[in-house]
C-alpha cells in the first residue's frame, strides 16, 4: 500500500502486485482482511472497478479468497504461492530480456556467467533466508 | 407533485418580498402626497382619506413593480433556472404564479381597506375593483410578454421596454405636474371615467389577456438556448 | 439499471453542424470521462443531454422516456456548467447564496447539509457575488452544485479548470469517495486527462461533433502501443495493424498501433514496445487536423 502508481502497468496490474508485495512483506498477514476495493479506490484515487479488477485477479489465484459480507482475506499459504509464481515468472521477467540485452550488445555467456559470480557478491545473502 | 411544493417554496419568498417592497412604497407614497395637501373635501380625515387612497398607490406602484421584476426575471434569472435544472415551461408559470400572487394581495388589501374605511373615495372604490383586477392582470401580461420577447429576441425587446418606460414615466411626469390628490387621486378619477365600461368584461379581458400572455411566454421561449 | 440514451442527436448552430448524429448510452453506476478538444462538441453534448439547449434533431430519453423539458426525467440529472461570469451576463448579479437557493429547489435530491460542508471545505463565503469570484472560486461552485445535487446522472463541464493541483486531487478524491458511497453516474469532462485517466470508468472521446470512441478506459489503455525503432522494422512490425500519429526522425520511427481482439504485435523485430498514457493516446488520435 502507499506505492504510487505508474502509467508503466496497468492500474489494476499495479494494484494486484501492491498487495503481493504487501504480502510478502509481512503488511497484510495471512487470514487478515485485505482493504475492500472502495477503500482502495479511496486511497489511491481510482474507479472501484478497476481496483476490482486487480483484486478479483487475486481471488481467481487464490490468494485472497472472499467472506461473504465481510470482506476479502489473504489465503493460508498465499505467501508461497506469490513467491512461487514469481519464481516462474523470473524467467519472462528477467532471464529473458536479459540474454536479449546481452545478445544485443554482444556479450558471451562466459562474460556473463563472471558478471552473476560478482553481482553473487554484492548481494546481501539474508535475502536468500527471507524465502 | 413535490415539484410544485418546491417551485411554490421558492417563489413565495420572491413574491413576499416583492409585495412588500410594494406595501411600504405605496405607505411612504399616500402620506407623502396626502399630507401635501392643503383642502379636504367632505367630512373625511387624514387618516381617512389616507386608507381609502392607499390602494391606488398600491395600484401604481404594483404595477411598476410588477414591471420591473417580470424584466428582470426573464433577463436574468430566466437562464439560470434552466440551467439549473428547471424547464422553461415550469419557469414561466412561476413567474406568472409570483405575479398573481402580488396582484391577488394588491386587491385583497383594496377589498379590505374599502370595506372598513367610510366614504365616498371608498364606495366607488369597491365598485370599481373588478375593473382593477381586470388592469392589473393586463400589466402582468403585458410584463410577462415583453420579458419573453426579451429573453427571445434580445435588444429588439429591450427597445419596446424603454419606449414603454419613457410613456410611463411620461404620464407619471404629467400627473406629479397636474396634482390633485397626488398621482393616487388622478387615477381614481380616471378609473371612475371608465365606470360607465361594464367592470367584469375588464376582469374577463384582464383575466384572459393574462393566460394569453403566459401561453405565448412559453411558446416563444419553448427552445431557448441558454447561452454561455 | 437506468440508461440515459441519446439517439441521432444532431445540432446546428448559425447554419453550421456541430455535432453529427451522436448515438450515446449511459449507464448509471458508472463514472465516464468525456475527453475531446476545444470546440469537439463537449458542452454542446452534455448541455443537449441534460434538456438545457434543444437538438436540432434527434431524441434524448432517460428510462425510455423523453427529457426535453420534461421534469419527471429531469429530477434524475444535473448538468452543472462552467460559471464564467462575463460583466453583464445573467450569473453575475447573484450571490452564492441565491444561487445555490435556486439549485436546492429544481433538484429534488438536493442535499443542504452536503451543500454546507462542501461550502466550508471549500472556504467559500455564501454571501460572495458571483461577479467577484476568482476562476478556482467559480469551479468549486461548480462542484457544489453538482455534489450536492445528488442527482443520479451528473454532467461536470471541466469542473477542474481554475483549481490548483492540490483542490484538484481533493476533487478527484471527493468523486471517488461519493461514488463509492452512491454509486450515481458521473460524466465529466476535463482537458487534464492524465490526472482523471484512473477515476474513468469509460471514456468518451469526442472529435469533430462526432464520438470517436466510448470504451473502458483500461481496455483502451490495454491495446494501445508505442512502437519504436528502425522505421523498417517499425513497419513490418505494425504491417496490418491500425496506426495512429507516426512520426518520423531520420531512420527512426515511432507509431501508435491499435491492436483488436486478438490481435498480438510481433516479438521477433527488433522494436521498442511501451505503453502509453490517455493522454497520448487521445493526443494520437485527434492530434492531427483533419
Amino acid at each position: 500500500m502507499n506505492e504510487i502508481l505508474t502509467q508503466e502497468k496497468s492500474i489494476y496490474i499495479q494494484i494486484k502486485e501492491m498487495i503481493e508485495n504487501d504480502i510478502l512483506r509481512d503488511i497484510l498477514r495471512e487470514e487478515e482482511r485485505v482493504p475492500s476495493t472502495n477503500e482502495l479506490a479511496k486511497l489511491y484515487a481510482i474507479n472501484p472497478a478497476t481496483a476490482a479488477k486487480g483484486v478479483n485477479l487475486l481471488v481467481d489465484e487464490e490468494i485472497l479468497y472472499k467472506k461473504r459480507g465481510i470482506g476479502m482475506f489473504v489465503a493460508a499459504g498465499a505467501k508461497k504461492l506469490i513467491t512461487g509464481k514469481r519464481k516462474e515468472h523470473f524467467y519472462d521477467d528477467y532471464v529473458r530480456s536479459l540474454m536479449m540485452e546481452a545478445e544485443s550488445l554482444g556479450i558471451t555467456k562466459k562474460e556473463l556467467i563472471a558478471m552473476i559470480e560478482r553481482a553473487e557478491d554484492s548481494v546481501s545473502l539474508f535475502v536468500e533466508d527471507k524465502y | 407533485m413535490d415539484l410544485v411544493k418546491r417551485n411554490l417554496r421558492y417563489w413565495s419568498r420572491t413574491t413576499l418580498y416583492n409585495l412588500m417592497q410594494t406595501v411600504l412604497v405605496s405607505l411612504v407614497l399616500v402620506f407623502f402626497f396626502v399630507t401635501g395637501k392643503s383642502d379636504f373635501s367632505g367630512t373625511e380625515g387624514i387618516l381617512e382619506t389616507s386608507a381609502a387612497l392607499y390602494p391606488y398607490y398600491l395600484i401604481l406602484t404594483g404595477a411598476l413593480v410588477i414591471m420591473s421584476v417580470t424584466t428582470a426575471f426573464f433577463q436574468t434569472y430566466f437562464f439560470i433556472f434552466i440551467s439549473l435544472n428547471s424547464s422553461r415551461r415550469g419557469a414561466v408559470l412561476g413567474v406568472m404564479a409570483s405575479t398573481g400572487g402580488v396582484i391577488l394581495v394588491i386587491v385583497t388589501i383594496g377589498w379590505v381597506l374599502w370595506n372598513l374605511v367610510p366614504g365616498e373615495i371608498s364606495e366607488s372604490g369597491r365598485t370599481l375593483l373588478p375593473l382593477i383586477t381586470g388592469a392589473l392582470l393586463a400589466v402582468g401580461a403585458a410584463a410577462i410578454s415583453m420579458g419573453a420577447v426579451n429573453a427571445r429576441w434580445g435588444k429588439k425587446g429591450v427597445i419596446v421596454t424603454v419606449l414603454l418606460s419613457m410613456v410611463l414615466g411620461g404620464t407619471l411626469g404629467l400627473t406629479i405636474a397636474m396634482g390633485a390628490d397626488g398621482i393616487g387621486g388622478l387615477l381614481r378619477k380616471m378609473m371612475l371615467s371608465f365606470a360607465g365600461i361594464e367592470r367584469y368584461i375588464v376582469l374577463l379581458a384582464g383575466a384572459v389577456l393574462y393566460i394569453a400572455a403566459g401561453i405565448f411566454a412559453m411558446t416563444i421561449t419553448r427552445k431557448l438556448e441558454v447561452r454561455r | 439499471m437506468s440508461k440515459l440514451i441519446g439517439q441521432r442527436i444532431s445540432k446546428v448552430y448559425g447554419g453550421k453542424e456541430v455535432l453529427h448524429g451522436i448515438d450515446l448510452e449511459l449507464e448509471s453506476g458508472k463514472i465516464y470521462g468525456l475527453i475531446g478538444r476545444n470546440g469537439a462538441g463537449k458542452t454542446t453534448l452534455l448541455s443537449i443531454l441534460t434538456s438545457q439547449n434543444p437538438t436540432t434533431g434527434g431524441t434524448i430519453t432517460f428510462d425510455g422516456e423523453p427529457v426535453w423539458e420534461n421534469p419527471k426525467a429531469l429530477a434524475h440529472l444535473c448538468f452543472s456548467r462552467e460559471l464564467n461570469p462575463v460583466a453583464g451576463s445573467s450569473t453575475s448579479a447573484l450571490k452564492i447564496k441565491e444561487y445555490l437557493r435556486i439549485a436546492a429547489t429544481f433538484y429534488p435530491k438536493w442535499d443542504k447539509k452536503m451543500a454546507e460542508d462542501l461550502m466550508r471545505e471549500f472556504a467559500l463565503d455564501e454571501k460572495k457575488h458571483i461577479s467577484k469570484l476568482s476562476k478556482g472560486m467559480l469551479s468549486m461552485v461548480t462542484i457544489v452544485v453538482a455534489m450536492a445535487s445528488k442527482a443520479e446522472f451528473t454532467f461536470m463541464d471541466e469542473p477542474v479548470a481554475g483549481l490548483d493541483v492540490v483542490m484538484r486531487e481533493k476533487f478527484y478524491q471527493l468523486l471517488v469517495e461519493e461514488f463509492t458511497e452512491t454509486g450515481r453516474t458521473f460524466v465529466i469532462s476535463t482537458h487534464i486527462i492524465e490526472e482523471a485517466a484512473d477515476v474513468f470508468e469509460e471514456v468518451i472521446i469526442v472529435d469533430q461533433g462526432k464520438i470517436l470512441m466510448k470504451e473502458n478506459t483500461q481496455d483502451l489503455l490495454e491495446r494501445c502501443w508505442h512502437v519504436s525503432g528502425h522505421e523498417e522494422e517499425v513497419d513490418a512490425a505494425a504491417a496490418g495493424l491500425e496506426r495512429h500519429h507516426e512520426e518520423h526522425m531520420g531512420r527512426s520511427k515511432g507509431v501508435m498501433v491499435m491492436l483488436q481482439p486478438g490481435q498480438k504485435i510481433p516479438e521477433h523485430y527488433d522494436i521498442t514496445i511501451q505503453k502509453l498514457s490517455l493522454q497520448k493516446v487521445f493526443t494520437a488520435l485527434c492530434g492531427e487536423e483533419a
